[in-house]
C-alpha cells in the first residue's frame, strides 16, 4: 500500500505542475537565502579573522606555558622539535620561530617604549601582512636591520636609513642593546600596532636579549585556512609536551567576543527569515491541499482512512520538501563556489572602514553546511506540519461536508 | 426470505442555513432488503441525497439509528466507517470522483489496495470487472482522456470490484447522455438481478425509476410513497 501511496503523492504533485513548482520554488528559495546568507557571514568572518591573524599573530602559536599569562623574556621554548612538527602536517603552510620583549628605542633625544619582535623574515614575508603594508622602504631582508610603526617613526623622528637604539632588559637580568637601521615604516591602520611595534631579525634579537640558537618565545603558525587551523591546534595540544597552543580564539579574544556578538544578531534576523519564508511556503502548500478537499473527501469516501489519507498528504510533503532542499542546496552550492574563486567587490569609498576591521576589498563567501542542515531541517517540518493542519482539518470533516466543498 | 441490508429508524437530519434550520429528513423510517433496487426521488430539498449519506455513513443523523449489514454506524468512529464502506458499501458519485492520476485500472485496483489484496489476484478482479463492463480497452486510460459515460462505467467498476454488499448511487446519470444513461442502468439492472446486489439510487430521473424495482418518493424530509414494482 505504501508504494501505491508514493507513487499516488508524486503524481498528485504534478497535477498542477505551476502550483508545485510554486511551491517547490519557495521552498528552493528559502533554502538559498538561508545558505547564501550564512555562508556570506562565515566567509567574512573567516576574512575578517584571517587577515587579522595575518597582520602579527598567525593562526595559531606555540609558547611557554606561562608565557601567555606573564609575557617575560625568561619563558622560552625550544623551538627547533615544534619547527619540525609542523614542518609533517600538509594543512600547515608556515611555521617560524618569533622572539619577542618590550624595550626602549630611541633616536638621538627621543625615546618611546615599544615592542620589539625578532622574526624569521625569509618566512614572514610569505604570508605577514606588515610586509605587504611597507609604505616606505622596504621589509626585512637580513640582519642588522628594523622596520616600524608609522606613527612610531612620525614620533621618534626617524626617516629610512636612521639608525634606531634598542634597550632593553635581556634574559636572566642583563641589558638587552641593539643597534639596526630602519629599512622600512609599515602602516597597518591599527593605532596600537603603528605606535609601538618594531621588528628586528630573529638573531639581532637573540643576540641582544642573550638567547640561545633555538631558544624562541613563540612559533608561529599558518595554516591552509582558519577553520583548519582550529583543528591542527586541537591536535598540537596532544602532541606537543610541556608547552602551551594557543588558536586564534585565545590569540584575538576580541575578534571571537565580536563573531559572537554579530553572530547573535544574525541568528535573529536568520530565525526572523526562517520565519517569514517558512510560513509563506506553509500557506501555499495549506492552500494547496485545501484546494484539494473535495477530493480528499472522495478518498475517505471510498473507504481510505483518515490515517492512511494524512500519510499520503505528508508524502506529498516530503516529495516537495525534497525537491526544493535539493534546488536550493544546489543552486546555492554552485552560486557559492562561484563566489568564493571571484568574491563580491566592497565599495571603494569604504575600503578604510574595511580595513579596520581586517576586511579586504572583498567578501568571499564560505559554504556553511551547518545553515543547509537548519534550513533543510526547517523546511522538511515546516512542510510537514503545513500538511498536518489542513490534513487533521479535513478529517475532522464528515465526508460529505469534505465533497460538498466544490462540487 | 431477503435478509435486511439497510435498516434506518426515526432518521432526523437539520442544516443550518445562514442560521436558518433547514429540516433534511423529518424521521425516516425504511428497511431496505438484500436484492433490493431501490430509487430514492422526490424534489430538490426532500432528502434523498442526505438520506442516501446517512445510509452510506457519509454523514450522521441528528436522531435515528442506521444499520447496514448487521453494524450500527452511530457507534462506529470516521476511521471504522471507512473500513465499513470499504469493504462493505460501494459508491457512485454524480461528478464520477475518479481519481485522476490513476489510469481507469488503477483507479479500480485502488480500493483492492487499500483492502490489503495482493497483487495477482488484484489484478485479475480488477481486469474482470472492466472487462465485463466493456472497458478492457481504456484500462490504461486516465479519467481525462475517457468520456463522462466510460468515467461512470470505471466508477461503478470501483464500487462493485470489491462485491459490496450494498451500492449506493447518487445521481448516477446526472452528467452523462441518454444512450449511454440506459447503458448504464442496464448495467446496474445486470447486478442487481445476476448478482443480488442490493443498489439504492438516489435520482431525479424517470428513466432511472423506471428500472428499479422500488420507488421511493420523499417529501419535505419524510417519505411519501413506497412502492414496490412486482418483477415479471
Amino acid at each position: 500500500m505504501l508504494v501505491r501511496l508514493i507513487g499516488l503523492a508524486w503524481r498528485n504533485l504534478w497535477r498542477n505542475p505551476r502550483r508545485t513548482w510554486l511551491t517547490v520554488s519557495a521552498i528552493a528559495f528559502a533554502v538559498l537565502f538561508l545558505v547564501f546568507g550564512r555562508s556570506m557571514q562565515t566567509g567574512s568572518f573567516d576574512t575578517m579573522i584571517d587577515n587579522g591573524a595575518r597582520i602579527l599573530l598567525g593562526h595559531l602559536q606555540v609558547q611557554h606555558v606561562k608565557y601567555s599569562a606573564d609575557p617575560r623574556v625568561d619563558y622560552t621554548i625550544n623551538a627547533a622539535p615544534i619547527l619540525e612538527y609542523f614542518s609533517s602536517r600538509a594543512e600547515i603552510e608556515y611555521a617560524s620561530a618569533r622572539t619577542q620583549g618590550f624595550a626602549l628605542v630611541s633616536m638621538g633625544e627621543r625615546s618611546f617604549g615599544a615592542q620589539i619582535v625578532g622574526v624569521e623574515a625569509d618566512i614572514e614575508r610569505h604570508w605577514s601582512r606588515i610586509a605587504s603594508m611597507v609604505s616606505l622602504g622596504r621589509y626585512l631582508q637580513g640582519r642588522g636591520e628594523a622596520v616600524i610603526g608609522a606613527r612610531l617613526a612620525r614620533n621618534l623622528g626617524l626617516q629610512v636609513g636612521d639608525e634606531l637604539i634598542i634597550l632593553g632588559t635581556a634574559k636572566e637580568g642583563g641589558i638587552a642593546a641593539s643597534s639596526v637601521t630602519l629599512v622600512g615604516v609599515f602602516n597597518t591602520a591599527q593605532t596600537q600596532l603603528d605606535r609601538s611595534l618594531v621588528q628586528i631579525h630573529i638573531d639581532d634579537f637573540r643576540e641582544a636579549w642573550m638567547l640561545g640558537n633555538d631558544e624562541a618565545h613563540a612559533v608561529v603558525v599558518m595554516a591552509s585556512n582558519v577553520t583548519r587551523s582550529e583543528a591542527e591546534a586541537s591536535l598540537a595540544t596532544t602532541q606537543l609536551e610541556s608547552v602551551a597552543v594557543l588558536a586564534w580564539l585565545d590569540l584575538m579574544p576580541e575578534a571571537q567576543q565580536m563573531r559572537d556578538m554579530k553572530a547573535v544578531s544574525t541568528q535573529l534576523i536568520f530565525y526572523v527569515i526562517v520565519i517569514i519564508v517558512g510560513f509563506s511556503v506553509v500557506t501555499t502548500f495549506m492552500m494547496m491541499v485545501f484546494e484539494r478537499t473535495q477530493e480528499l473527501g472522495v478518498l475517505i469516501a471510498i473507504g481510505m482512512k483518515p490515517g492512511l489519507l494524512q500519510v499520503q498528504l505528508q508524502l506529498e510533503a516530503l516529495f516537495l520538501a525534497m525537491l526544493g532542499v535539493v534546488i536550493g542546496f544546489i543552486v546555492a552550492l554552485l552560486l557559492i563556489v562561484w563566489l568564493e574563486e571571484t568574491g563580491i567587490p566592497l565599495p571603494v569609498q569604504a575600503d578604510e572602514i574595511f580595513a579596520r576591521y581586517n576586511m579586504g576589498s572583498r567578501i568571499y563567501p564560505s559554504f556553511d553546511w551547518p545553515a543547509l542542515q537548519t534550513s533543510s531541517v526547517l523546511m522538511f517540518v515546516g512542510v510537514q506540519l503545513a500538511a498536518l493542519i489542513p490534513g487533521l482539518r479535513i478529517q475532522r470533516l464528515r465526508p460529505v461536508e469534505a465533497i460538498r466543498r466544490q462540487a | 426470505m431477503s435478509e435486511v441490508v439497510v435498516e434506518c429508524t426515526g432518521l432526523t437530519r437539520t442544516y443550518d442555513q445562514d442560521s436558518v434550520p433547514v429540516y433534511a429528513l423529518r424521521g425516516v423510517d425504511v428497511s431496505i432488503m438484500q436484492g433490493d433496487f431501490v430509487s430514492l426521488s422526490g424534489p430538490s430539498g426532500s432528502g434523498k441525497s442526505t438520506l442516501l449519506n446517512i445510509i452510506g455513513g457519509l454523514d450522521r443523523p441528528d436522531s435515528g439509528e442506521v444499520v447496514v449489514s448487521g453494524t450500527r454506524l452511530g457507534t462506529l468512529s470516521e476511521s471504522a466507517l471507512a473500513e465499513l464502506r470499504l469493504h462493505k458499501i460501494g459508491f457512485v458519485f454524480q461528478a464520477f470522483n475518479l481519481i485522476p492520476v490513476l489510469s481507469a485500472q488503477e483507479n479500480v485496483e485502488f480500493i483492492l489496495q487499500l483492502q490489503g489484496v495482493a497483487s495477482a489476484p488484484r489484478r485479475a478482479r480488477s481486469t474482470a470487472v472492466l472487462d465485463s463492463l466493456g472497458l478492457s480497452q481504456m484500462s490504461h486510460r486516465r479519467p481525462g482522456e475517457l468520456s463522462g459515460g466510460q468515467q461512470q462505467r470505471v466508477a461503478i467498476a470501483r464500487a462493485i470490484v470489491t462485491n459490496p454488499a450494498l451500492l449506493l448511487a447518487d445521481e448516477p446519470t446526472a452528467n452523462i447522455d441518454s444512450a449511454t444513461t440506459e447503458e448504464l442502468l442496464l448495467l446496474l439492472q445486470k447486478l442487481n438481478r445476476e448478482q443480488g446486489m442490493t443498489i439504492v439510487t438516489a435520482t431525479h430521473d424517470p428513466m432511472v425509476m423506471g428500472y428499479t424495482t422500488r420507488k421511493i418518493k420523499l417529501h419535505d424530509g419524510m417519505i411519501e410513497e413506497d412502492e414496490t414494482a412486482v418483477v415479471v
